[in-house]
């Protein structure tokens, strides 16, 4: 029996974070997307600190984010009642600007199984934003918006980026479970 | 131009009831010398879930066509891989996911796109731990070291 979590889990995934992106206008930009994460429903905001500069964190989002996020997954869910087939293209985008590193996550549905409230960005909805900042003593402070659900496997791979204790790529099959 | 770089990269996935139920041609893997050791610790983390490991050997021409050879079952820690030196090979690693009966399954791929020297060997590291995956090259070089090789995908063979 699929509990609570995971069926949000499952809808926010399978439609790409609409109940984060809200029935309003769809943010347009990561900066609009900042300003609306942290009051969606199912959104969330998240701040840690590591212990790595922030030139190698920024180049290290730059090797990993294409070559682990650019890509399209498919997913195909089928029970006694219902059958789903969605093609997802993920695209990453790392803007390696002065004051701030930033790695961009847009996911764009095709096939019209999904239909979206507005119309989506380039490149697709975003769906996560994670900022880094330079701290002082060779640190780095990150701040991620996105889904409260459905990602965790996404932050953690940016996390371990991040902090370079794992290069591993995400299983983004694995998002919404 | 979303399009064309998920084409490139060639990471589909997939996730589908009875995707498990392949008859995929097996690699010949059977060249005169063993160049390529690859050592796969893969772990799904959870005992109502397993992983599987599986790599899909395509030869690459001098036009960047490419030929599918064969499929080689990752199920050991370490299988030892004939690759014809001097020419390419397109190298796509499959992680296999299935939840607890079966009931979910999901692939994603990591394709590599190699070169063997002459003479030389190669190890790759596979792993797949807590839905993160990760390929890691190195040729051996002199004094028997290990020096990482950066990862390329079809797209670096025009």
């Amino acid at each position: 029996m699929m509990n609570r979590k995971r069926l949000v889990a499952l809808l926010v995934a399978s439609t790409g974070a609409l109940v984060l992106q809200g029935c309003g206008s769809m943010p347009q930009t990561a900066e609009e997307f900042r300003k609306a994460a942290p009051g969606a429903m199912l959104g969330k905001t998240d701040t840690y600190e590591v212990n790595r500069a922030y030139r190698e964190v920024s180049a290290t989002f730059q090797r990993k984010a294409p070559e682990c996020l650019n890509m399209a997954v498919r997913t195909v869910s089928q029970t006694s009642t219902s059958y789903q087939n969605i093609l997802t293209e993920y695209k990453a985008t790392v803007v390696p600007a002065g004051e701030r590193a930033e790695l961009h996550l847009q996911q764009l549905h095709k096939g019209g199984g999904v239909i979206y409230a507005s119309k989506p960005p380039e490149g697709g909805m975003y769906v996560i934003v994670a900022d880094a900042y330079p701290l002082p003593g060779n640190r780095t402070r990150m701040q991620l918006y996105g889904p409260s659900i459905g990602y965790d496997v996404v932050y953690r791979a940016i996390r371990g980026w991040a902090a370079g204790d794992n290069l591993g790529c995400p299983d983004l099959t694995k998002i919404g479970k | 131009m979303v399009r064309g770089v998920a084409q490139r990269l060639v990471a589909v996935a997939l996730v589908a009831l009875g995707a498990g139920c392949s008859s995929l041609k097996p690699y010949p893997n059977d060249g005169p010398i063993k160049n390529v050791t690859i050592r796969t610790a893969a772990s799904a983390g959870s005992v109502f879930s397993s992983v599987k490991v599986e790599l899909d050997v395509h030869g690459v021409d001098a036009s960047c066509a490419t030929r599918y050879l064969g499929t080689l079952q990752l199920g050991q820690p370490t299988v030892a891989v004939s690759l014809p030196p001097g020419r390419g090979s397109l190298l796509t690693f499959q992680f296999l996911s299935s939840n607890f009966l079966g009931s979910s399954r999901g692939s994603i791929g990591r394709q590599v796109l190699i070169t063997p020297r002459p003479d030389q060997r190669y190890e790759i590291d596979v792993t797949y731990r807590d839905d993160l995956y990760d390929v890691v090259v190195r040729e051996r070089v002199r004094n028997d070291a290990l020096r990482e090789v950066a990862l390329r995908d079809l797209s670096a063979c025009r």
